[in-house]
């Protein structure tokens, strides 16, 4: 029986129905949806057309107010219901069954929602949705590279969206906004200005959105107000009736109090997510900056303690987590294979207006909610730079330690030279955090959007076999060598590859640059606009380069495969002369099978990146800038740049499953390292080895790098192991790290390493007087410190 | 004198404070029938081979270089007079069941592998241990080595026995930041029976040392039950009171090393030997505690 978490019976109760409920659809908004579009497309112009769509949610929605809640709203009818999104994606009625059936990330669907969807969704919809159009609009190249797994594409059945908000919805209502909306549109100039009505177009959609989002605070209002008429109970009814104030001055006014401040950024979350699939990736950004003013001022007026500040937070995140993910299906579904709606709440950092320590009383609220919640969603980090004070950082090591990789570990200055390094004033990058998994971005300022993740170890199959996949039979790549040809040197042989990456990132820029036209014309985000700087100024929309940043990226996985192949290829083939290339490529193209000696060459006795080896953490480095050059600082469509980051989601077990054997010794289809991780069992010189390894890597000129680290409990145990884990990240970041989180490992992780070690050859446990790798003890050792651990692992 | 190093481990949390790095040496002047690391014990190179892993294929005969190895019927011999250390032979072993133990190093790759992981010991209050065996057999070999790392303004622990003639201390002693001095026995003749030596030499080298501005640990392994009775500890308690020791590390013994004494082809004395359970660690402790010492259980 699972504990019951949660600092009060509410937020006990509430949690439990987030947890238990099963997932399903909700075809609420699109019928709202396809109502709209089905009367005004082809005659409001297309951004107005989303706008009233999204007023007509707003204005006809069911609304959820549950029991016991002092937060209110939900993106379907209910908790964990998921609405659909045609206009991006039309779902075929096998893609429902699949979800309904599949075994992981289910969706339940019933049938009357089966019904509707094949009698009003799919008719309208199934040619005019975005993932329609898109894939009627790539070329055969993109779709046979697309096919064979080279890259993956975000925007295929999801819109642009990952972003973080800022603090300007805690200082101005939607009444505000709507006000300032309406003053650009009278100062049009429509003499001088070409654009001129394409940008009232913009604004007026802007403030159709505005009066959207009004309306809905308004409907909750008098909702909250009839339940409390008819409410018996008198402490409820006082709650219901703070709910309604709160509503009646959220979100068309600024908050006034801690608990408005929240239903505030509950309202515009619902708003964003609701308006288009952004992923869902919508982060509060430095919720315990943004809401420390509120808290002290509530708490010196006596209307808040800290214990209703903690059972309010809780509230907030059991929303978040009443939210999955869209449903995904294909590619997408297995790039990203989780309810998880990537929400990640950055605390700690700078104050953006001080420019010091920005750890406050919320801060470590907001770790103690964290740790009590225990919820996948909203997702946590901890933003450390010099001026951390040591308690936050072991409090949040603390809860680390726990061993359910939360908090994240980020790093403030290095956030920040690679927000300056993208083109960002000082003042905006204070702004900066990470969000999603990693990425970094300029709260409120910057559309930074992922386009999809890369598969670089597939290029470097490809270069070797001259273009030509072997899964899908097909010339997916350049033919690099004339028949009969082989690569002579090394350097040839990175030429190759150099040249194969760069044909398929063109092929990805340029599938990414049509779409990203397509989203601008027909799929803005009105709403989005209002809250992303500079969109009012400019009056151009967030899908069409409004906002004052306008970044797109491609994420490169793989990178310790990558380099370890290379590695394989230039120590055994060309430094030491072991074997031959051709030899190499037969054993790769027999999975290494009759090839033994060989397999263990490249996988034991080669330099291998993530063990603080210069050699092949060179390789790391040159693949990385090749990486670098391909992409960074391209044009994208409207107006952005783009650039890279390092990170798979769970892409790297997609990516691992297209590609074949591999020259560092990976057998096929094995999934690739996570993010810049080494490759599974490669690092053999432990932990600090790796952090050396990886910080080689320059993450300044990246948008986000991942790194993992596991280790077993009784090694980072006591009070000397916070002081160690804690040391652990400060090491990593005065080095340059972007981010890195821990695995704590539990008893069954080493019954499964002593299964497989190969795969596990990292993990450190404490033994007696000393640690060593597991992998590294006799049988009877192991057992003896598995039975050890499961006296610790209560 | 030859000078091996059979490990150095990165990410050496137990000896010594925060991260450290930690060398250990081969040879020592004592046999402990427990020893944790019996690999340290000899101070020339030595083959670790795993008859359990052994495929008995051969190639290992084959490849080497010095053509030091001998397949013989059910053991595969190494000839350690002829064989270089190269290492060819483990790097043919598919089963991977042969490990050269013991390396030499130069100065400069040795700084460097030690000053690699500098900024965890910034950040962690770390340093270098030095180990072993018993690394001040070494000292003449290390002072050039401690001078740079001190120089360096690295934090430097050396685990020692105490058993060697007082100058090799004092050779080391300006560069040393702390000494993890352990008490076996307080008991000179069972110091004998069970280590090989007597302990007058380690309890002189202890009360020398403590007239020295430097900081000692007692670490003292609790073998159950040749040194956990009150008298035994009593006596311990003895010689850590005329000391400078403040700090003490009870160190619980564990039957984990035995595989490696197979490994090594050496008889393994230690099977009768007892780990302490709880009560008794916890009684331990809290008689180190009442005699005014900061009691640690563990490395």
């Amino acid at each position: 029986m699972e504990l019951a978490r949660g600092s009060t019976k509410r937020t006990q109760y509430l949690r439990a129905k987030s947890t238990r409920t099963q997932p399903r659809l909700d075809m609420e908004r699109a019928i709202i949806y396809t109502e709209i579009y089905k009367k005004y497309m082809g005659v409001k112009p297309p951004v107005i057309l989303r706008a009233m769509a999204f007023k007509r949610f707003m204005e006809t929605r069911t609304l959820y107010f549950g029991d016991r809640e002092l937060i209110v709203g939900e993106k379907g009818k209910s908790p964990q219901s998921a609405p659909t999104f045609p206009d991006l994606c039309c779902h075929t009625l096998e893609d429902l069954d699949i979800m309904s059936k599949r075994q992981y990330i289910s969706f339940k669907v019933s049938d009357d929602d089966k019904a509707v969807h094949t009698s009003e969704i799919i008719p309208f919809w199934a040619e005019k949705s975005m993932r329609h159009k898109i894939l009627s609009d790539m070329t055969p190249d993109w779709h046979k590279a697309y096919k064979a797994g080279v890259f993956t594409e975000f925007m295929e059945q999801r819109a642009p969206g990952h972003t973080v908000a800022d603090d300007k919805m805690y200082h101005n209502g939607f009444l505000d906004f709507k006000a300032r909306i309406e003053k650009h549109i009278e100062q049009l100039d429509y003499l001088n200005d070409s654009d001129a009505v394409e940008k009232r177009d913009q604004l007026e959609a802007m403030v159709i959105a505005c009066d959207a989002i009004i309306l809905l605070g308004k409907r909750y209002a008098e909702m909250a107000e009839s339940k409390a008429a008819a409410e018996h109970d008198p402490q409820r009814k006082s709650e219901l009736l703070a709910i309604a104030a709160n509503c009646r001055v959220v979100p068309s006014h600024k908050p006034e109090t801690f608990a408005q401040a929240l239903q505030m950024y509950w309202f515009v979350h619902l708003g964003v997510t609701t308006e288009l699939n952004t992923w869902d990736a919508f982060s509060p950004g430095k919720l315990d900056q943004y809401l420390y003013p509120f808290y002290q001022h509530d708490v010196a007026k006596g209307i808040l303690t800290r214990e209703s500040a903690q059972e309010l937070l809780e509230c907030l995140w059991i929303k978040f987590n009443n939210q999955p993910a869209p449903p995904k299906v294909g590619v997408t579904l297995k790039e990203s294979a989780t309810y998880t709606d990537f929400a990640n709440i950055n605390t700690g950092g700078l104050n953006p207006n001080t420019g010091e320590s920005g750890v406050n009383d919320v801060s470590f609220l907001i770790l103690d909610v964290m740790d009590e919640m225990k919820l996948l969603q909203p997702s946590s980090n901890v933003q450390i730079n010099r001026e951390t004070p040591s308690a936050f950082i072991k409090r949040a090591c603390e809860i680390s330690r726990k061993g359910w990789g939360q908090p994240a570990f980020y790093n403030t200055e290095e956030l920040i030279q690679e927000l300056m390094n993208a083109g960002k004033s000082y003042e905006d990058a204070l702004y900066g955090g990470s969000s999603g998994c990693v990425e970094t971005g300029c709260a409120g300022k910057e559309a930074y959007i992922l386009t999809g993740y890369f598969n670089l170890p597939k290029v470097l199959e490809l270069t070797l076999s001259n273009g030509y996949d072997f899964e899908t039979k097909e010339q997916v790549g350049i033919k690099i060598l004339e028949n009969g040809q082989t690569f002579e040197s090394f350097d040839a042989l990175f030429d190759g590859y150099k040249r194969q990456l760069q044909y398929l990132i063109d092929i990805k820029i340029e599938g990414n640059q049509i779409i990203e036209k397509r989203f601008a014309k027909q799929m803005q985000a009105p709403f989005l606009s209002i809250i992303v700087d500079d969109c009012i100024e400019s009056g151009k929309d967030y899908n069409n380069g409004g906002a004052r940043y306008n970044t797109r990226y491609i994420q490169g996985v793989g990178i310790g495969t990558i380099a370890d192949s290379l590695s394989a290829i230039k120590f055994n083939v060309f430094d030491k002369q072991h074997f031959s290339l051709q030899k190499l490529m037969t054993a790769l193209d027999h999975n290494f099978e009759g090839y033994e000696m060989l397999h263990k060459r490249v996988l034991k006795h080669t330099p291998k990146y993530g063990n603080d080896n210069d050699y092949a953490d060179n390789l790391m480095q040159q693949a990385f800038q090749l990486f670098y050059d391909a992409v960074t600082n391209r044009p994208t469509a409207c107006g952005g740049v783009y650039r890279i980051d390092m990170l798979p989601t769970t892409c790297h077990v997609y990516f691992g499953s297209v590609t074949r054997a591999s020259a560092n010794g990976r057998k096929a289809y094995i999934p690739l390292p996570d993010g810049i991780s080494p490759e599974k069992g490669a690092d053999i010189n432990g932990p600090t080895a790796v952090i050396k390894s990886a910080s080689k890597m320059d993450h300044a000129i990246t948008g986000g790098t991942l790194l993992n680290q596991k280790f077993a409990p009784n090694a980072v145990a006591g009070e000397k192991g916070l002081d160690l884990l804690s040391a652990f990240v400060r090491s990593y970041f005065l080095l340059g790290g972007h981010h890195i989180q821990f695995n704590i490992i539990d008893r069954a992780l080493l019954i499964e390493a002593q299964k497989d070690p190969e795969a596990y050859s990292n993990l450190i446990v404490r033994v007696a007087g000393y640690s060593d790798h597991f992998n590294n003890l006799e049988k009877a050792l192991q057992d003896e410190i598995i039975y050890r651990t499961e006296h610790q692992a209560f | 004198m030859e000078h091996q190093i059979f490990n150095i481990q990165k990410f050496s949390i137990h000896d010594g404070p925060g991260i450290r790095t930690t060398v250990f040496f081969k040879g020592c002047p004592l046999n402990c029938i427990w020893c944790h690391n019996p690999e340290s014990i000899n101070a020339a190179r030595e083959i670790m081979w795993d008859n359990q892993k052994c495929s008995h294929c051969g190639t290992c005969a084959a490849q080497c270089p010095a053509k030091s190895i001998a397949i013989e019927a059910d053991r595969i011999k190494t000839d350690l007079n002829s064989c270089t250390g190269c290492e060819t032979c483990t790097e043919y072993c598919l089963s991977s069941a042969r490990a050269v133990v013991g390396k030499t190093y130069d100065y400069d790759t040795l700084y460097e592998a030690l000053t690699a992981d500098r900024i965890f010991y910034e950040t962690s209050d770390g340093g270098v241990t030095f180990s072993g065996g018993e690394p001040l057999i070494h000292a003449d070999y290390l002072i050039d080595l401690l001078k740079r790392l001190k120089a360096a303004n690295i934090h430097i622990t050396v685990d020692t026995s105490g058993y060697v003639p007082y100058e090799q201390f004092e050779k080391i002693l300006p560069y040393v930041d702390l000494f993890m001095y352990d008490i076996k026995f307080g008991d000179s003749k069972k110091h004998h029976h069970y280590t090989g030596v007597y302990n007058d030499i380690i309890k002189e080298n202890l009360y020398k040392l403590s007239q020295q501005p430097v900081t000692i640990w007692g670490r003292i392994p609790l073998i159950k039950p040749l040194n956990t009775t009150d008298e035994e500890l009593n006596k311990i308690l003895y010689i850590l009171n005329q000391s400078a020791v403040k700090d003490v590390f009870l160190l619980p013994y564990h039957h984990i090393s035995g595989h490696k004494y197979r490994k090594l082809g050496m008889p393994y004395l230690g099977e009768s030997l007892e780990t302490p359970d709880q009560a008794m660690l916890t009684a331990i402790q809290q008689k180190f505690i009442q005699s005014g010492y900061h009691t640690h259980i563990g490395g």
